[in-house]
C-alpha cells in the first residue's frame, strides 16, 4: 500500500539552463536524502493551457519510471528560455527532479538536450494536441527510447529506433485483460472461429482508444481489416472520456459481451448453443498518471501495439477518404 | 473479412489467442481458494490482505471465490464480517476502492468441522460444485494449509479420501506452509504422506523469502547482466557471507521456538534458499523446472556435515541478558514460556563448502540469530584482494552486497584515490537502493499466491530441495540436541553473536559490520 507522502515540495526556484543542475543540487542538499533515482528522463512537451493536466499526471508518476521530469512548454516567450526547478515528493517517500522550461520549440531544443540525465532511459511524451513537427521533435525522437503520443491523430508513426506508445492504448489494458479472461476456458476459446463482428461503446467523445482496442482484437483474430466488422458508439457509463463502456463479439450463434456496471465492476456474458455463462469482473479504472506509468513500464511487446495501430490507422484513413 | 477454415481459426485448439501478448502469459483460470485455518493469525494478517489486493487489481480472473475452513463454528456471514474486519485492521491491506470491500465480501464462504473426519471435506466439495456451476463447469481449487504442521497430513488425507485431489474436473493444488517436517525423517514421512494423495506437480511448499522482490532481484542481477557472471567463481571470489539477523526475541512464540530452534526456524529454509540462489549455476530457462534443478544441484554439491564435523564448521549461540535500543532485555532463558536451563540455540553460524568446479575452495558463511543488534538480511560476495599492492596502505577486498531487508538494494565496495597530493586509497561504496524506484514493495504472499493460482512453481521449493536442505542440517540438529553446549548463554542480547562465530570465519576474514 502506498503511504501518502509527508515530504514538502521543494522549489520551484527560478534559474537558467546553465544553472539548473546547481539549483537542483542546492535543493537536494536541503533534503538530506542519500538516494536519488537515476532511473530515466521523461520529457513532456505541452502548451500552456495543458500544463496543469500534464503536471497532475507527472505528480502521480513514481520515480521508478523517471527520476527527472522535464516539462517543455512550447508556447513560451520567443528568443528566451525561462527555467524553474523543483523537487517533487513521491507517494513512496522520495523526491524526483522536475524542470519546467518555457520557450519556443527551437529554444526548447537547445535547452532540453543538455539537461537530460545521461545514460538512462528517455521517454518523450507529446502532451499537446498540436501536430508535432520541426527540429525539436526530430532531435528528441533521436534520443528517445520511447515516444508517447496520441498516435492515431498526430503524425508520429512507429519507428525502429524508438517504441511508440499511446495513452489510449494503455487505458484500455484492463478491458484487454477482461476480454482475455472470457476465453481462458478452452470451450469458450473454441467458439472464437465463429466470431464475425465487434461492437464497442465508449464514454465521452473520444473514440480513439476504442479503435486501438478494435485493432488489437482484429489482429489477434486474424482479421485483415476493421472495415465493415467494427462499430463504435458513444455511451454514458460513468467512466472517463475515452474509456471503454462495453463490447460485444458476435457471430453465428455466439455472443460474448462485457458491460460496465458501475464503479470498477464489469458484467460478462458468454453465449453459444447449449451454454450461457455470466460472471462479474473487476476492471479498475486508470488515472492519467497510472496510464502513463503503465506505458513507461512497457509491459507488452511493441509489435502487438503496432499491429493494432496499423489496423486502426488504416480504418481512420479510409473513413477520411470517404 | 475472410472466414478462416474452422480448424485454423484462433482458439480452435482450445488455447486463448488473446493471452499471447498479455502482460503475464496468462491470468488464473476461474478458481476457488480454500484456506484451511482461515481464522488463524497468518490468514488474518497476510493471506486475506494479499488476496484482496490481487482481486482488487483485477488479477484473479473473471470468477473467483474463497472458502475459509476452520474448526471453529461460524456462519458464512460471521466469516465475511471476520474477513472484512481483518482487512480493515491489517497494515498490509491496499487502500480499498469505494465499494470494493463490500463486493469482495460476496466472494467469501465458510465451512467448519473436525479435520480428521470426512464431513468437512464433503462440505468443501459441495462448495467446489457450487463454484463450478458459476465458473463454467471448471472446478479448479487451490487448497492453502495455513494451519499448525500437525494438521498437514490429516487435511491432505481428508482431501484425498473425498477425491478432492483428483484433477478430472479442474486443476487441484495444495500450498503447504513451513515448517515442512522437523527433521529429515519427518520431512520424508510428510512427503510420503502428501504424495500418497498428490502428485509433486500439485504441491506448492511456501517459503515467503522467495516471494520477496529483492530475493528475485538477486536472480535478475546475476542473470540479467553480463558483468557479474565472469566474476562469479573461485578465481575471483574469496568467500560469501549470508546474514539474516533479527533484533526481536520470542514475541510470545516460546512454545514453537523451544521445539524448533534457530536451525529449523531460519537456517534449513530461508538461509539455504538464499545460499542456493547465490551459488547455483545459470538455469537454462527462467522456469520452475530449470531453476529448481540448479538449486538442487548446488545443494547436493555442499560437503555433508555429519555430527563429527559440526565443531569444525558451525558455531551455536544463545542470548543472555543485554541491552538493545537503550532498553534492558532478558536472556532467552528468562523469556516467558522457556524451559529452565533450556539449551535451544538462538544463533547459528555455519561454513558451507561447495564441492564443484565453480566454488571449490570458496567458503559460504551463513549466520542467523535472535536479539542481534538490528534486523537485517544480506548476501555479501567478498572478492579476493588484488594480487599486488602498488599503493601505500593495505589492500582491501571488493564486496558486492545484496541487501534483502531493510534498505533493499545492491552496493559495491571498491577502493578509490582519496583527494590530495598523496596516492592514498580509501574504500567507497557505490550504492543502488531499491527505494529509488519510489514504489512500495509487493507483499511476498501476494506474489506467491498468484503464482500458485497460475501454476507457476518457480518460487516454491521442490521436494528434493527440501530433502537436500534437511540432509545438510541433520548433523547440526543432532549436535544441538544430543550434546548441548555448556556455555549457554554465550552472547548478550544486542550483540553480534558468540565469539565462536568469529573464530569460525577465520583469521584473515571478519563478519560484515552491518
Amino acid at each position: 500500500m502506498t503511504p501518502p507522502t509527508t515530504l514538502p515540495l521543494l522549489g520551484p526556484v527560478e534559474t537558467s539552463v546553465r544553472g539548473a543542475q546547481a539549483a537542483l543540487d542546492d535543493l537536494w542538499a536541503q533534503t538530506q536524502a542519500e538516494t536519488r533515482a537515476y532511473t530515466g528522463n521523461i520529457i513532456a512537451l505541452t502548451v500552456g493551457r495543458h500544463l496543469a493536466r500534464v503536471e497532475e499526471a507527472l505528480a502521480g508518476l513514481e520515480g521508478r519510471y523517471a527520476g527527472r521530469q522535464i516539462i517543455g512548454v512550447m508556447d513560451g516567450p520567443p528568443g528566451e528560455v525561462r527555467v524553474q526547478v523543483s523537487l517533487v515528493p513521491q507517494p513512496g517517500g522520495l523526491y524526483i527532479e522536475r524542470l519546467r522550461l518555457w520557450a519556443d520549440p527551437e529554444g526548447l531544443q537547445g535547452a532540453i538536450l543538455p539537461l537530460l540525465r545521461p545514460a538512462t532511459v528517455n521517454h518523450v511524451w507529446w502532451g499537446a494536441d498540436t501536430r508535432p513537427e520541426g527540429v525539436l521533435l526530430s532531435e528528441l525522437t533521436e534520443i528517445a527510447d520511447q515516444v508517447i503520443a496520441d498516435s492515431l491523430t498526430l503524425d508520429i508513426p512507429p519507428a525502429r529506433h524508438y517504441a511508440l506508445a499511446d495513452l489510449g492504448w494503455s487505458r484500455s489494458a484492463g478491458w484487454r485483460e477482461a476480454l482475455a479472461q472470457l476465453f481462458d476456458s478452452p470451450d469458450a476459446a473454441r467458439q472464437l472461429g465463429r466470431v464475425r463482428e465487434l461492437r464497442l461503446t465508449y464514454a465521452g467523445d473520444n473514440d480513439l482508444p476504442a479503435r486501438l482496442f478494435a485493432g488489437w482484437v482484429a489482429s489477434t483474430l486474424g482479421w485483415p481489416s476493421l472495415e465493415g466488422v467494427t462499430t463504435y458508439r458513444p455511451q454514458d457509463c460513468g467512466r472517463e472520456n475515452g474509456d471503454l463502456c462495453g463490447l460485444e463479439l458476435r457471430g453465428e450463434g455466439v455472443r460474448f459481451t462485457l458491460r460496465a456496471a458501475g464503479g470498477d465492476l464489469v458484467r460478462s456474458e458468454c453465449a453459444w448453443p447449449g451454454m450461457t455463462r455470466r460472471t462479474e469482473l473487476n476492471v479498475p479504472r486508470m488515472t492519467l498518471a497510472e496510464g502513463l506509468a503503465r506505458v513507461m513500464a512497457r509491459p507488452e511487446r511493441r509489435e502487438v501495439f503496432e499491429r493494432a495501430w496499423a489496423l486502426a490507422r488504416a480504418q481512420l484513413e479510409a473513413e477520411r477518404a470517404r | 473479412m475472410n472466414a478462416q477454415h474452422p480448424a485454423l481459426a484462433p482458439g480452435a485448439d482450445g488455447h486463448n489467442p488473446f493471452r499471447a501478448a498479455m502482460r503475464r502469459s496468462r491470468a488464473p483460470e476461474p478458481a476457488t481458494l480454500v484456506i484451511f485455518g482461515a481464522t488463524g493469525d497468518l490468514a488474518r494478517r497476510k493471506l486475506l490482505p494479499a488476496v484482496f489486493g490481487l482481486w482488487q487489481d483485477g488479477l484473479l480472473g473473471s470468477a473467483f471465490n474463497i472458502v475459509g475452513v476452520g474448526r471453529q463454528e461460524m456462519t458464512d456471514e460471521g466469516f465475511k464480517d471476520y474477513a472484512l474486519e481483518a482487512l480493515r485492521s491489517s497494515k498490509e491491506t491496499d487502500a480499498p476502492q469505494p465499494g470494493s470491500l463490500e463486493k469482495f465480501r460476496e466472494l467469501l464462504y465458510y465451512e467448519y468441522g473436525d479435520f480428521s473426519g470426512d464431513e468437512v471435506y464433503d462440505r468443501v466439495r459441495q462448495e467446489l460444485d457450487r463454484a463450478g456451476d458459476a465458473h463454467g463447469g471448471r472446478k479448479n481449487a487451490l487448497f492453502y494449509l495455513s494451519t499448525p504442521p500437525s494438521l498437514f497430513e490429516p487435511i491432505s488425507n481428508g482431501l484425498g479420501r473425498l477425491g478432492l485431489a483428483d484433477e478430472s474436473e479442474g486443476w487441484r493444488r495444495i500450498v503447504i506452509e513451513k515448517p515442512f517436517g522437523r527433521d529429515l525423517t519427518s520431512a520424508r514421512e510428510l512427503n510420503g504422506a502428501i504424495h500418497r494423495v498428490w502428485d509433486e506437480s500439485q504441491v506448492y511448499r511456501i517459503d515467503h523469502y522467495l516471494g520477496k522482490e529483492t530475493v528475485q532481484n538477486l536472480m535478475a542481477i546475476r542473470f540479467g547482466n553480463a558483468i557479474f557472471e565472469p566474476l562469479w567463481n573461485r578465481a575471483m571470489i574469496d568467500h560469501v557471507q549470508i546474514t539474516a539477523a533479527e533484533d526481536l526475541g520470542l514475541e510470545g512464540r516460546a512454545g514453537y521456538y523451544e521445539e524448533a530452534g534457530v536451525v529449523r526456524d531460519m537456517l534449513q529454509n530461508h538461509l539455504l534458499q538464499l545460499f542456493a540462489l547465490t551459488a547455483m549455476e545459470p538455469p537454462v530457462a527462467f522456469d520452475a523446472g530449470a531453476i529448481r534443478d540448479e538449486k538442487v544441484k548446488v545443494l547436493r554439491a555442499v560437503r555433508p556435515i555429519p555430527a563429527g564435523r559440526v565443531p569444525e564448521v558451525a558455531a551455536f549461540g544463545q542470548y543472555g541478558p543485554g541491552t538493545l535500543y537503550g532498553e534492558a532485555l532478558p536472556g532467552y532463558r528468562e523469556e516467558p514460556g522457556v524451559r529452565e536451563g533450556s539449551t535451544t540455540p538462538t544463533y547459528v553460524a555455519v561454513k558451507l563448502e561447495v564441492d564443484n568446479w565453480r566454488w571449490q575452495g570458496v567458503p559460504f558463511f551463513l549466520r542467523t540469530g535472535k536479539r542481534l543488534p538490528k534486523k537485517v538480511t544480506e548476501i555479501a560476495v567478498v572478492f579476493k584482494r588484488p594480487p599486488l599492492g602498488m599503493f601505500p596502505g593495505g589492500l582491501e577486498r571488493n564486496v558486492l552486497a545484496f541487501r534483502i531487508q531493510p534498505d533493499e538494494g545492491v552496493s559495491l565496495k571498491f577502493s578509490s584515490k582519496s583527494p590530495g597530493q598523496e596516492m592514498v586509497l580509501r574504500e567507497v561504496v557505490m550504492d543502488f537502493r531499491y527505494d529509488a524506484f519510489g514504489a512500495p514493495l509487493e507483499s511476498p504472499y501476494s506474489r506467491l499466491l498468484l503464482d500458485a493460482m497460475l501454476g507457476d512453481a518457480t518460487l516454491f521449493p521442490r521436494e528434493d530441495e527440501v530433502d537436500c536442505a534437511w540432509q545438510l542440517v541433520s548433523g547440526l540438529l543432532d549436535t544441538a540436541g544430543n550434546t548441548p553446549p555448556q556455555d549457554f548463554p554465550n552472547y548478550p542480547a544486542g550483540t553480534w553473536g558468540p565469539e565462536a562465530a568469529d573464530e569460525l570465519i577465520g583469521p584473515d576474514r571478519r563478519w560484515r559490520r552491518l
